[in-house]
């Protein structure tokens, strides 16, 4: 099982125990003196000892010794006489790792050498896992290095700039982003510049109040904050900031921040805008193209009937082709109107004015188309003999007599009247059931300082998502026949007059849509200081 | 004796266009305001040819088409549909035909009608 040298003066016990020892599976060598014993020892190196200790000449303590200087970790086990205990206290002072006694029994013996060899082996264990934990501390701090030139490498070759300062907001940590980003060299930044000396005068402050606040992803940190850096030439960069405050043991350690770039973003969102703008301008060319289109048509179908007439000398067609014209002249005129509002800023042309007076204008404008439809509906029926089932609107005025006259833009707001009404009775003779009796109604009224109109139809109402588009440009539900501009130069006009436009509408039911301006007495007189 | 135009349409504006514009030229218009009617006015008056806007009300235009078409009787009547907007022949067809194996239209006009256009068309269509 394992190589011992055995040590003793006495030949039969050589014997004897070097025969037991031997059965028992040992390689046994034998020395009859000290001297001997130790040049063995040095010859076969066995990790366990048995060595007598009264012996001639060198004794068992100092074959101990010697052999505890060369080689610590093997086990001597020491056999004394009977009462040798000073000896034997002795031995086990110098680290001997057994004593047995003569007469040296098998069972003691056994005894000795197994707990030798446990000894051994968990010393060889020991051994193993000290120089495991060696290299594992090898391995780990090469792990550590490696992940600290990776990071080291990850920061350096960020695209974002990354920046950190220590406590005193000195900059330690300069990459290669923030080189690109603000024109610096590293070496001119570490160590040398403080944070405040990359932001534009206040702006340094405002991110330091940032993370202060809960705003921007919590409190010491900073999420995707957009603000400004200034680089060495002087130029302000637009940066989105991610940063955080670092902490050592509760107190602040220092600062890092990731800056992003944001100038090709900004130039991208302007690029964008831009195609938008112009994807939309194509949308309305080809709107205002088509509508147009229909104008055109309708003035050629009016002008043939006028030539017709004249050709044929029909005056009665002349009424027909003139009336045609003109309402396609109307048509051009709205249009052209409705787009010069909407494309120039433009401030409401205030003056002292009725409010009455603009509705009753509209109404009459209204009532005559109207009229006019049932005129021609009559003559067709009458001439051709047929019965023609006509959508009637009612148009009714509920005007507040009481109202004065106020400051607002006659001519706006008469547009924004007319659009209203128009798509009003367009709402009613829609697509809706014929037979209904349909009616639309322009109110005025005034309330607090301001006047109030409203236009009430009982058509086909708007479902949940047209009201939703109801604003958006160039956006109609009356196909080729809308321009989709009315209610968005409505709207313009009545915010360039500081009002406001609201509606309600439920399908089938009908809509109405209020407009309030402010009447503008107050704004004008001012009221003079009491006293 | 000049040839019966039938008009299906739900807009007065265009009926009395249509209708102005076609008697000048020597024809005899007839008047219908939905495909109830018009299929009524067909059995009775047997038209040259029919004007048929497919934007009105429930699409009985198209529905009037199917019936047209599906029925001997009148299959053969030239039909000139009058849409919002043409896009284009195949498209139209499409629309017109919902799916139904019926033979296409004779012609498209786009509305407000061209006076000149749809003349032309007309006489083509029943000379």
């Amino acid at each position: 099982m394992s190589k011992l040298l055995l040590i003793d003066d006495e030949e039969p016990i050589r014997k004897i125990l070097g025969l037991y020892l031997r059965s028992q599976g040992h390689e046994v060598h034998t020395a009859a003196d000290g001297q001997t014993g130790l040049v063995l020892f040095e010859q076969e190196r066995p990790p366990i000892v048995l060595t007598d200790i009264k012996m001639p000449g060198m004794d068992g303590i100092d074959v101990l010794k010697k052999i505890k200087e060369v080689s610590p970790e093997t086990e001597v086990i020491v056999i004394t006489g009977h009462g040798d205990m000073d000896l034997a206290v002795q031995s086990l002072q110098l680290d001997a790792s057994d004593f047995i006694t003569k007469p040296v029994g098998n069972m003691a013996i056994s005894v000795a050498l197994r707990r030798a060899r446990e000894r051994l082996e968990t010393r060889r264990l020991l051994k193993e896992y000290t120089n495991n934990l060696e290299l594992m501390v090898k391995e780990a701090t090469e792990e550590l290095r490696k992940v600290h030139d990776f990071q080291k490498n990850l920061i350096q070759n960020s695209i974002d700039g990354i920046i950190a300062a220590d406590k005193g907001e000195v900059i330690v940590v300069f990459n290669q982003g923030s080189e690109a980003l603000l024109g610096y060299a590293a070496d001119e930044v570490v160590g040398k510049m403080h944070m405040d000396s990359i932001y534009p005068p206040g702006v340094g402050e405002t991110i330091n109040e940032t993370l202060n606040a809960e705003t921007y992803g919590g409190k010491n940190r900073l999420v995707n904050y957009e603000n400004l850096l200034i680089s060495k030439m002087g130029e302000e960069i637009p940066v989105r900031i991610s940063g955080a405050r670092l902490f050592e043991d509760g107190a602040v350690a220092g600062i890092v921040c990731f800056f992003q770039d944001l100038r090709e973003v900004k130039r991208l969102q302007q690029e964008l805008i831009q195609s938008e703008r112009l994807s939309a301008i194509g949308q309305a060319v080809a709107g205002m193209a088509h509508y147009t289109k229909n104008i055109l048509n309708g003035l050629q179908g009016g002008v043939y009937i006028v030539n017709t007439s004249l050709k044929k000398n029909k005056p009665d067609l002349l009424p027909k082709g003139w009336a045609m014209v003109e309402k396609n002249v109307g048509r051009v005129s709205d249009l052209v109107m409705n787009m010069l509002v909407y494309s120039k800023e433009r401030e409401p042309d205030l003056v002292e004015c009725s409010p009455n007076d603009i509705a009753q204008e509209v109404y009459d404008i209204m009532y005559q188309t109207l009229e006019a439809k049932l005129v021609m509906s009559r003559d067709l029926m009458e001439k051709r003999g047929v019965q023609l089932k006509v959508t009637e609107v009612k148009l009714v005025k509920d005007f507040d007599l009481s109202l004065s006259e106020c400051h607002l833009d006659p001519s706006g707001v008469h547009r924004c009247l007319l659009n209203i009404v128009t798509n009003a009775i367009d709402a009613c003779t829609m697509k809706s059931d014929k037979g209904k009796d349909f009616s639309v109604v322009i109110r005025t009224r005034k309330e607090d300082d301001s006047i109030k109109f409203e236009i009430a139809d009982n058509g086909i109402g708007m479902t949940e998502e047209v009201q939703d588009k109801l604003f958006e440009r160039f956006f109609s539900t009356k196909g080729p026949k809308g321009t989709g501009l009315g209610l968005l130069v409505t709207r313009k006009i009545v915010d360039e007059h500081g009002g406001n436009i609201s509606f309600e509408s439920a399908p089938g039911k009908g809509t109405t849509f209020t407009i309030r301006f402010p009447c503008g007495k107050e704004s004008s007189n001012t009221k003079a200081p009491e006293g | 004796m000049g040839k019966n135009i039938l008009i299906v349409d739900d807009e007065v504006e265009h009926i009395d266009f249509a209708s102005t514009v076609l008697e000048e030229s020597g024809y005899v218009p007839i008047i219908a305001m939905d495909g109830n009617e018009g299929m009524k006015k067909v059995r009775a008056e047997k038209p040259d040819l029919i004007l048929l806007d497919i934007l009105m009300p429930e699409r009985s235009g198209i529905g009037m088409y199917h019936e047209l078409k599906r029925d001997d009787e009148t299959k053969n009547i030239p039909v000139v549909i009058v849409t919002g907007v043409a896009r284009g022949g195949h498209f139209d067809d499409l629309i017109v035909r919902q799916g139904q194996d019926l033979p296409a239209p004779d012609g498209y006009i786009e509305k407000p009608m061209n006076a000149e256009a749809m003349l032309k068309m007309v006489d083509d269509l029943v000379s």
